[in-house]
């Protein structure tokens, strides 16, 4: 068939023109799938295969991302911006669980070692009478 | 107190050691932190604070001994 963009012959099994990119008028192509994000309007200003660059191929919706420029500016998708790739969330990250447990090891230790040093307290070995139990019997002479 | 004490000192002669203290003279006093006298600090027999019993209580001086002993 020919693209009715460049009107080069191209495969009738593209949705877009192998030499121009424009969108093709295409008896087989098949919508996509229509959820939530795809029964948006066409923004204004949107044209459609008509335009010189090509619309979106046939059943697509227009572009809702804000990289959109519009049409006519280098043709369907020529000047979209990269997709920045989404880092795993916060609990995801494996470092979260590792500052989690040493976070806990941390404050088991501070309980461990709060706990020996209370149970041991001081001592006064000096005072002590003959290896015995000894009652330290605090007096005065008035 | 005094008598009372000689007397549980005889009575547990050998199991537990009675000293005694002047708080007026006696820095150790100031150590423990003695509120007033009468006041009896048990120790087991590595030197540990076991109990202190404050003021003159008889019978719970003697529990004081019951409990140092073999301690």
């Amino acid at each position: 068939m020919k693209c009715p963009n460049c009107n080069s012959e191209t495969s009738e099994m593209l949705t877009r023109c192998e030499w121009c990119g424009g969108g093709l008028p295409h008896a087989h192509a098949q919508a996509p799938a229509q959820g939530p994000g795809n029964t948006a309007p066409p923004p204004q200003g949107y044209q459609s295969e008509s335009s010189p660059y090509g619309g979106p191929p046939a059943g697509f919706p227009p572009p809702s991302d804000a990289s959109y420029s519009g049409y006519g500016q280098g043709g369907w998708g020529a000047q979209r911006e990269p997709v920045q790739p989404v880092g795993q969330p916060w609990y995801m990250k494996p470092s979260t669980y590792v500052v989690a447990l040493v976070l806990v090891v941390v404050i088991i230790g501070a309980i461990a070692v709060s706990m020996a040093v209370k149970g041991s307290g001081p001592r006064y070995a000096n005072l002590v009478v003959g290896g015995q139990p000894t009652v330290l019997d605090f007096y005065t002479d008035t | 107190m005094a008598p009372i004490v000689d007397e549980l000192e005889k009575q547990f002669q050998g199991k537990v050691a009675v000293k005694r203290i002047n708080a007026n003279l006696d820095e150790t006093a100031g150590k423990f932190g003695i509120p007033g006298v009468p006041t009896y600090v048990i120790l087991d027999s590595t030197g540990k604070e076991l109990e202190r019993v404050v003021g003159g209580n008889p019978p719970a001086l003697l529990a004081g001994f019951q409990n140092a002993q073999g301690k």
